[in-house]
């Protein structure tokens, strides 16, 4: 699962500038999540359902999230079911220019079903550490 | 006049040697199980603490005692490695708000020489459940839509700020 995690990490982190590049990354990036997702960014935000949404929404930030790379760390898995765990992570968003340490880190918790054969997120909720 | 040797290693190199070890050894469970070393970033805890300062984190300050109002606490934001430091003002079971800028427990305005200058914040009364406890920054003069405070689980309280 943590594989998994570090698979993903390096799909949004892979370069490539071509417009198909970015569709089939897009895709590429939307096989990690079921077809019914639910990605909660938390306090002021849409939640974000839906894979085709994902894939959508992930063609079109591209060309922005190319100027960060992302790291899943501290991944704490719990497995809940023969096919579905808990996956507590931190996301790190880290710039590329080196400027800056870390722009932003989120805690999330996420369900993960394995589904024809691969681990993909159902839910991804950001933890509101204040509230 | 002494030699080298002896000046770097004393007249007793393993004796020198045994102490280098115990030093550097109280200095690793220090910094791996007591105090955690943090750089404040932002302006949110102005002017008790600027950003670029370097606070250390009592790890170990709630073993055997409760966070109390007024300390200076490091919370868990996300992982072990990003942490908020921001100041208790309320404790689990009180009733909290903020009122023209002025925090208000159980009705009663609470005293705060640490803040410089305060906006006319408005937050609504709340009562904390019996694992939360109110943090907020010392610095009030920013916007609220700006400054991260509110309720945190007491899980989240890693530390207390010694300096």
């Amino acid at each position: 699962m943590r594989r998994r995690l570090d698979r993903l990490a390096a799909e949004i982190n892979d370069g490539g500038s071509a417009s198909f590049d970015t569709a089939a990354r897009a895709v590429a990036i939307g096989g990690y999540f079921t077809e019914d997702v639910v990605i909660d960014l938390g306090r002021g935000t849409s939640p974000i359902e839906g894979r085709p949404l994902v894939i959508d929404m992930v063609a079109r930030l591209r060309p922005r999230i190319r100027r960060f790379s992302v790291k899943f760390t501290d991944v704490a898995v719990r497995l809940t079911g023969l096919d579905e765990a808990v996956v507590e992570l931190t996301a790190e968003i880290i710039p590329r220019d080196d400027i800056e340490d870390r722009l932003d880190a989120r805690e999330f918790s996420a369900e993960l079903i394995r589904w024809d054969g691969e681990w993909r997120i159902r839910r991804a909720t950001a933890v509101q550490a204040l509230r | 006049m002494p030699s080298l040797r002896r000046l770097t290693f004393g007249r007793h190199p393993r004796r020198t040697a045994v102490r280098l070890l115990v030093l550097v050894g109280a200095a690793v469970v220090l910094f791996r199980w007591v105090l955690i070393p943090v750089r404040a970033e932002g302006i949110s805890m102005e002017p008790t603490y600027t950003s670029g300062r370097l606070i250390l984190v009592n790890r170990l300050a709630y073993r055997f005692d409760s966070p109390a109002r007024g300390d200076i606490v490091a919370i868990r934001l996300a992982g072990p490695h990003v942490l908020y430091i921001k100041r208790i003002v309320a404790l689990p079971g009180e009733r909290i708000g903020i009122s023209a800028g002025e925090v208000v427990i159980d009705g009663r305005p609470l005293v705060e020489p640490y803040v410089a200058n305060r906006r006319r914040w408005e937050v609504p009364d709340v009562t904390l459940a019996a694992n939360e406890y109110f943090v907020i920054g010392d610095n009030r003069g920013m916007n609220a839509a700006d400054h991260d405070f509110g309720r945190v689980d007491a899980v989240r309280i890693v530390g207390k700020v010694l300096f």
